[in-house]
C-alpha cells in the first residue's frame, strides 16, 4: 500500500495492507502535526507533493525496505491542510520477528524524509514558513 | 521546443505551477539551472528532476521530458 491521501489515514487500515499469518512482528509508525516545533508554534500545516515522483520515490523506498528486511510494507502520507494532533504519515512493516519489523518501519520513515518531494508550509501566528 | 519547469513549494507560491524557460531541448540540466538561478527561481540546495528522477548537471533534457525544480524537502533531498 502507497498512497498519497488527502482525507485522515485510517491507521488500522495501514496495518492491515500488511498483514499476513507468516509475519509476527508488526510496527506502525505515526508522524503527527505537532502544535511547537523549536519554541514556534504551529496553527496549522498544508503538505503538498509532486505526486507522480512522490509516489515512485515511495514505492522504490518500500521495494528496498521488502528486500533488505523480508517484510511487507506500506506507506501512506496525506497532503493539504493539517491541524496539530493530525497525522500526517503512517509507515508500517511487518516481518517474521520484531527486531527486523521496528529497523524496517525505521527505514521507510527515514527515507521518506530525505528522498521524497513532499514540502510543507508550517503556519502560526509568527507567519509562514515553507519548509 | 522551449522548456516548460514544474514549480513546488514557496516557489509555486511566488512563481505559478509552472515557468518556460527560453532554452531548446537537447540542453543539459546545468544550462537549465542557469536560466533558473538568472531568473532567481532557485533555492540553495535544489535540485533538477526529469521524468520523475533527480539529475546530474550533465544530464541530458530531450525534447517532451517533464523537468521539475524540486527544492529541499525537510529532511534534505539527495
Amino acid at each position: 500500500m502507497i498512497e498519497l491521501v488527502r482525507d485522515p489515514i485510517d491507521v488500522e487500515a495501514v496495518r492491515r495492507g500488511v498483514e499476513s499469518h507468516k509475519l509476527g512482528g508488526v510496527v506502525v509508525f505515526c508522524g503527527v502535526v505537532r502544535s511547537v516545533t523549536d519554541s514556534k508554534e504551529t496553527d496549522h500545516l498544508e503538505y503538498e507533493a509532486y505526486d507522480e515522483m512522490a509516489l515512485s520515490a515511495m514505492a522504490e523506498i518500500a521495494r528496498e525496505a521488502e528486500e533488505r528486511f523480508s517484510a511487507l510494507v506500506a506507506i501512506v502520507h496525506r497532503l493539504g491542510r493539517l491541524a496539530p494532533g493530525e497525522i500526517a504519515v503512517v509507515t508500517a512493516a511487518a516481518c517474521a520477528h520484531r527486531e527486523a519489523a521496528f529497523e524496517a518501519c525505521e527505514y521507510l520513515i527515514d527515507e521518506l524524509k530525505v528522498r521524497v518531494p513532499i514540502w510543507k508550509k508550517e503556519v502560526g501566528p509568527g507567519g509562514e514558513v515553507w519548509v | 521546443m522551449p522548456i516548460t519547469v514544474k514549480l513546488f513549494a514557496g516557489l509555486k507560491a511566488k512563481h505559478g505551477s509552472e515557468v518556460t524557460i527560453p532554452l531548446d531541448a537537447p540542453c543539459s540540466v546545468a544550462q537549465a539551472e542557469e536560466s533558473l538561478r538568472e531568473r532567481s527561481i532557485w533555492l540553495h540546495g535544489s535540485r533538477i528532476a526529469v521524468n520523475h528522477l533527480i539529475r546530474a548537471e550533465g544530464d541530458t533534457i530531450e525534447p517532451g521530458d517533464e523537468v521539475a525544480l524540486i527544492p529541499p524537502v525537510s529532511g534534505g533531498l539527495l
